[in-house]
């Protein structure tokens, strides 16, 4: 798939340039934090792919953000007017969802009181509440997602997915070669 | 009224067979049609016909006596009509009848427009008349075009989702906003479904959410348990910041030093940073010692536009065909960037 195959070059070139301002910035690391410095770069990386498109890069960015630590990281990447850029969007983008938000809210509470004369049948309550239950466990996974609704959880999960396959990928791609090429220096010693 | 219907079906293959071949590419086939050749052009412009020519699918019924009415709209919107009639004659037969005999009784109902899922961008406004004209359809029709509509709906996604409210259900504007919405969400979990292995096999919102929570859950847990690889694969990141031109003048130092530092990593269990220290005067040392190797692995290392581009391309493109081309690229990408 071309798509993937794009989206798997441009994750890696991010990728790198992430890892190399980390290493720039501290020379030496311990294995948590070198673990650590790798996850975010991956991370940002994957998320400036989709540039701010879609709500759980919105956040991923926005999270790493907070952090001042992370923010060399961060303009690296994705270059030096991210900081403003991400800070306008992300007041844009968590208004909108909360203001879809209040307003479904709104609109459920005025449909329930006209239906509560209603007799539901059991099994879709309890189904309902089975739904429910698993839609906010998957919000709590996908970044960003608790100021979604049910419709655009869905969509972001997608995406998301998306993302997270091309980074296992190239992680595993990259872990693989490297477990190679040490496999084969202890060999030839 | 056979008579009639085999006729109209006769008319609309004809002129659906000579307009409409769509260049799109083969869709799954539902049982319905009985064109084996052109089922797959029937089907796409089943679903395409709707995009460029009709912006509201419309399918008007009208009184008997209007019936040359009802030939020449339903030749307009062949697609429909070839599906619906091609799925029975006598089922088309017994609907249209009913649909006369049941409009016969109400001389006052004016053509109801009836708002199909489709796929245009037409406001969905007309979709509270539908309610009374869908009282009128036999309720296995209604079956039959629902499930045509579906599986054409799964091809072509668009902005908009039309409802169509079916027998007895209710039809004020929240509740159709929530049919909308729900049939916005199940679209979404079938592309899901493609897309997370194993979710094919189950049904019904909860047990794909299960699946896909899982599925997202395992997948964070490959990235952390990676990411916990390669840091311990790669200590070394004090030439990180080395440009590719950098590393591609002087190859050989850069490289070898690289490939020094996995090496004493295996034998040492907990790299620290004093130990990190040490490799780095080792390098020197075991340069004979790695000619074999670096000869190996860093053939493309004169190619500078090669590493950033090709191995990418390399990489992905020849996955399982060729592990030798992926290792050394692999390598160099590795040891460049990982010193």
């Amino acid at each position: 798939m071309s798509n993937t195959g794009s989206l798997k070059q441009e994750f890696l070139k991010k990728w790198i340039q992430g890892l190399k301002a980390c290493s720039a910035k501290k020379k030496e690391m311990s294995i948590m934090e070198r673990k650590k410095a790798i996850k975010l770069s991956a991370d940002l990386a994957m998320a400036s792919a989709r540039n701010s498109t879609t709500y759980w890069s919105h956040t991923l960015m926005a999270n790493a953000l907070q952090a001042n630590k992370n923010k060399f990281i961060v303009s690296d990447i994705l270059g030096n007017d991210s900081d403003h850029g991400i800070k306008k969007s992300s007041m844009r983008v968590l208004a909108t969802s909360h203001k879809n938000m209040r307003s479904k809210k709104i609109l459920k509470k005025s449909c329930s009181i006209s239906r509560r004369s209603k007799k539901k049948a059991l099994g879709r309550c309890i189904a309902r509440n089975l739904v429910n239950k698993r839609t906010q466990v998957l919000k709590r996974l996908v970044p960003g997602g608790e100021y979604m609704d049910d419709e655009c959880l869905i969509k972001e999960t997608l995406d998301y997915i998306l993302s997270l396959r091309v980074q296992v990928d190239v992680m595993r791609h990259l872990a693989n070669n490297a477990t190679h090429a040490v496999s084969h220096t202890t060999t030839t010693s | 009224m056979a008579a009639f219907s085999s006729y109209q079906l006769q008319h609309t293959n004809s002129s659906l067979l000579d307009t409409v071949f769509l260049p799109s590419s083969p869709i799954k086939m539902s049982g319905f049609l009985k064109e084996q050749n052109n089922s797959c052009t029937i089907q796409n412009c089943f679903s395409q016909c709707y995009q460029p020519e009709f912006p509201a699918n419309v399918i008007v019924h009208e009184n008997g006596p209007n019936v040359t009415t009802t030939t020449a709209t339903l030749s307009q919107n062949e697609p429909y009509s070839v599906t619906n009639k091609s799925s029975s004659l006598d089922m088309d037969s017994s609907s249209v009848t009913d649909k006369i005999e049941s409009e016969n009784n109400k001389p006052n109902v004016t053509p109801m427009d009836k708002k199909r899922k489709s796929r245009e961008g037409s406001p969905s406004t007309s979709s509270a008349h539908s309610k009374g004209d869908n009282g009128k359809k036999t309720k296995s029709n209604s079956k039959l075009v629902v499930k045509e509509e579906k599986k054409a709906n799964e091809e072509a996604p668009t902005d908009y989702i039309h409802v169509r409210a079916r027998r007895g259900q209710a039809t004020d504007s929240h509740s159709l906003a929530e049919r909308v919405r729900r049939q916005k969400i199940s679209e979404r979990m079938k592309k899901l479904q493609s897309l997370v292995p194993g979710c094919d096999k189950v049904t019904g919102k909860a047990l794909m959410l299960d699946e896909i929570i899982n599925y997202v859950q395992t997948l964070q847990n490959q990235v952390e348990f990676l990411s916990t690889k390669l840091a311990y694969l790669n200590p070394m990141y004090n030439d990180f910041g080395m440009d590719l031109d950098a590393l591609m003048v002087s190859p050989d130092d850069q490289n070898l030093s690289g490939l020094e530092t996995p090496l004493p990593n295996i034998q040492q269990v907990s790299p620290t940073t004093s130990q990190a220290a040490e490799v780095i005067p080792n390098t020197k040392s075991g340069y004979p010692f790695l000619d074999n190797s670096a000869s190996l692995m860093f053939q493309q290392a004169d190619f500078p536009n090669s590493i950033s581009q090709g191995n990418g391309q390399l990489l992905w493109g020849l996955d399982d065909q060729k592990p030798k081309i992926i290792n050394q690229s692999g390598f160099s990408t590795n040891f460049c960037f990982f010193h």
